[in-house]
C-alpha cells in the first residue's frame, strides 16, 4: 500500500512537470506547478502519517503555507500580464524589461 | 478499512491529474485540479495525517482553486479560443467529472461508516497530536518565516502598481 501511493505521488509530480513543459497558457502551467507541490505534500503527509512523525507534517505544513503564497504571488503576477494588454501564454512573454 | 481506497482513490488522482494535462479549457482544467486534491485529502486521511488532508481541503479547494477560477474569467477575453491541435480535441465529459468530484466524497462517508480511518502501522505515533508542539517548537523559525511570506504575498496583491502596456 505505501508503494501505491508513492506510486501516485510520483505520477503526479511527473503530471504536473509535464503540465509545466507542454502547456504555454501561464494558468495551465500553474495549475501544472500547483500538481507538483500536491504531489509532494502527499509523499510527506502519507510517509509521515505511517510513520507518526511530527517532523513530516510540520514540513507538509509548511510547504502547504508557502504553496498558497506562492499561489497569491503567481495568480497577481499572471493578471498583471494580462492586464498589461498581452495574452497569458509563455509566447507573449520573451522579453524582459528593466 | 476498506483495502480498495487507496489503490482507487491514488488511481483517480492520476487519472484526473491526466486528464487535467489534456484538457484545452482551464475551467475543466481546473475542475479537474479540484479532483485531484479531493483524492490526495482521502489518501492523506487513509494514512493517518487527518489534519493534513483538511487543510489541504481548506488551502486548495476552498482558496486557491478559487483563486484560479477568478484568474481564469478575469483573462478569458484575451485566452486563445479553443481549435488549435491535440488539446482541443479532447473534452472532459460532464458525468466524469461529477464522478471525480462525488467519488472522493463517497469514499470518505464509506470510512466513516467503516469506523474511521485505520490505524497507521507504527507504534504509537504522535501524528498530529505532535505537531503543534513541534510547529512552535523547534521550528518555530520556520512557521514564522512562512507567515510573513504568506503577509508579503498579500502585500503584493494590494498594491497592483502600474498598469497598462
Amino acid at each position: 500500500m505505501n508503494a501505491m501511493i508513492w506510486s501516485a505521488s510520483a505520477s503526479l509530480f511527473l503530471l504536473g512537470l509535464a503540465a509545466m513543459v507542454l502547456r504555454r497558457q501561464l494558468l495551465a502551467m500553474f495549475l501544472g506547478l500547483e500538481l507538483m507541490v500536491v504531489a509532494a505534500v502527499l509523499a510527506l503527509g502519507c510517509e509521515a502519517g505511517r510513520a507518526g512523525l511530527s517532523e513530516g507534517f510540520v514540513a507538509a505544513l509548511l510547504a502547504l503555507a508557502v504553496a498558497a503564497a506562492e499561489a497569491v504571488v503567481g495568480l497577481t503576477f499572471i493578471l498583471r500580464v494580462h492586464r498589461s494588454g498581452r495574452a497569458p501564454e509563455t509566447d507573449s512573454l520573451q522579453e524582459l524589461r528593466g | 478499512m476498506i483495502p480498495w481506497i487507496v489503490p482507487f482513490a491514488g488511481a483517480a488522482a492520476v487519472a484526473f491529474a491526466a486528464l487535467m494535462l489534456a484538457q484545452r479549457s482551464l475551467y475543466a482544467a481546473a475542475m479537474c485540479f479540484l479532483a485531484v486534491i479531493l483524492n490526495a485529502a482521502v489518501l492523506l486521511y487513509v494514512r493517518g495525517a487527518k489534519l493534513l488532508a483538511l487543510l489541504l481541503l481548506l488551502v486548495y479547494a476552498g482558496a486557491v482553486a478559487v483563486l484560479i477560477v477568478i484568474s481564469i474569467q478575469a483573462c478569458a477575453d484575451r485566452m486563445p479560443d479553443a481549435g488549435r491541435g491535440f488539446w482541443s480535441r479532447l473534452s472532459l465529459p460532464r458525468p466524469l467529472l461529477l464522478a471525480g468530484l462525488l467519488l472522493p466524497v463517497l469514499d470518505a462517508a464509506l470510512l466513516l461508516a467503516g469506523g474511521g480511518a485505520p490505524r497507521p502501522p507504527a507504534p504509537a505515533p504522535a501524528g498530529d497530536l505532535g505537531l503543534g508542539p513541534a510547529l512552535f517548537g523547534p521550528y518555530v523559525a520556520a512557521a514564522e518565516a512562512a507567515a510573513f511570506l504568506m503577509l508579503f504575498a498579500a502585500l503584493a496583491v494590494i498594491d497592483p502598481g502600474e498598469t497598462g502596456p
